[in-house]
């Protein structure tokens, strides 16, 4: 575990985000609800449901690239070519 | 009267499973449907499709809650009918090698079982939102979420008794989560098919003796996928199987998208002489979750499985600390 501690720093950070992410979401349901008065989740809902989701896991994917550079720059930075068959 | 019932549809489930296994074994080791076990330095043969075991373990243990208690039929009928169609879409891939983007869209039909017998609740419960409506989005996504579940558990099998070991902890935790909310009968459908992944685990742990084949893996994702729609704690779910759909995204997102395996020109993994393995040092190289494993040092395959149960049992943990966040009855 003692190389491998930012891969669970990455889950928790993934974790947490999901989280704030919905915290989010709750807000803007409790906003939208005063409008129409519905206590469903509408179309507008779900689809920025789907917009945040696809905005997490591009963050996500630029956070474990980027924020854990220089663990992951170990792989990501060319060395020397291994083909296999 | 519930704790005998799980019990006897955990040991129902685990002996079915643990007895056939070796028979299986010796069938397709006859069969000559082998696989080579890349990661040993001696690269021994090992008999492959093992996996057809667990879905004796899931059918018997599921057949046996359809009969015993009614109000579980449906879910069982449900998530037996998912399992059937995952495996043949599995068994399909062992002989064809289907393309991955032909294996996201034949996994998808594992979900309408699910909805044609309407065995799900479209209404979800969401941490800090509460219980919310999706009667025409829910039905819609379950095909997909049959088909991320499935991809992903065949995605996360890349050394010995990784898929089998880290499908038992998600089970185990989605089985306690459930029992922490108050649906004792949904932990039921959980130890049916815990049974199952964790004694197909003593065979398919370091070092493996029998692989589960793309049957096996196929299977006990559209189980967990079709559980989880079935019973509830979707986002629980989610959580718990962070590490193996994370792991299939970067795998798809760095290694040619769903084109398969000829677009990977460089394999992200390497067995070294001294049985060592190390991530190989070329950008070309899809980043898997067992890549960043291996970032730091070369290890021992058996260290990278033990190091992939303890990501999936961290994610379990996180899962667990979801569930108790949700809002009961909102």
């Amino acid at each position: 575990m003692r190389d491998t501690y930012w891969i669970y720093m990455n889950l928790f950070i993934a974790w947490f985000s999901i989280l704030i992410g919905f915290y989010l979401l709750s807000i803007l349901v409790n906003y939208t609800r005063q409008f129409n008065g519905s206590i469903f989740i509408n179309v507008f809902e779900v689809l920025m449901a789907v917009v945040m989701f696809l905005l997490w896991l591009t963050l996500w994917r630029l956070i474990t690239i980027r924020l854990f550079k220089r663990i992951i720059g170990k792989l990501s930075t060319y060395m020397e070519p291994v083909t296999y068959e | 009267m519930l704790i005998i019932n799980a019990l006897v549809v955990f040991a129902i489930s685990f002996l079915t499973t643990l007895i056939s296994i070796p028979r299986i074994a010796l069938f397709m080791n006859g069969k000559g449907i082998i696989g080579i076990d890349v990661h040993k330095p001696n690269k021994p043969n090992v008999p492959e499709m093992v996996g057809v075991s667990m879905l004796i373990g899931f059918f018997t243990s599921l057949v046996f809650l359809f009969l015993t208690i009614p109000e579980l039929s449906n879910t069982c009928l449900a998530i037996l009918a998912s399992i059937a169609i995952a495996s043949l879409v599995g068994l399909l891939d062992d002989f064809r090698d289907l393309s991955p983007l032909c294996k996201v869209l034949l996994a998808t039909l594992s979900g309408i079982p699910i909805i044609f017998l309407r065995a799900y609740n479209p209404r979800p419960m969401i941490p800090f939102i509460g219980r919310v409506r999706l009667t025409i989005a829910y039905p819609l996504a379950i095909p997909l979420a049959l088909s991320v579940t499935s991809n992903a558990m065949n995605m996360s099998d890349p050394v010995n008794g990784a898929m089998s070991g880290s499908a038992s902890i998600i089970l185990a935790s989605l089985t306690v989560a459930y029992a922490l909310t108050g649906k004792y009968s949904a932990s039921l459908v959980g130890l049916a098919l815990l049974g199952a992944t964790l004694a197909f685990y003593f065979y398919n742990r370091y070092p493996a003796r029998v692989f589960s084949g793309n049957v096996g893996s196929f299977a006990v994702g559209a189980a967990i996928g079709s559980f989880v729609v079935t019973s509830g704690l979707e986002v629980v779910g989610v959580i718990a199987m962070l590490p193996q759909i994370l792991n299939s995204y970067m795998i798809l997102s760095t290694g040619g998208g769903f084109k398969g395996k000829k677009a990977i020109t460089v394999r992200p993994t390497r067995p070294l002489e001294n049985g060592l393995i190390e991530a190989v040092k070329d950008q070309r190289a899809p980043l898997t979750l067992v890549r960043m494993i291996l970032a730091g040092s070369a290890k021992h395959e058996s260290e990278i499985a033990n190091e992939f149960l303890a990501l999936t049992l961290f994610s379990s943990i996180l899962s667990l600390v979801t569930a108790l966040i949700l809002q009961p009855g909102g």
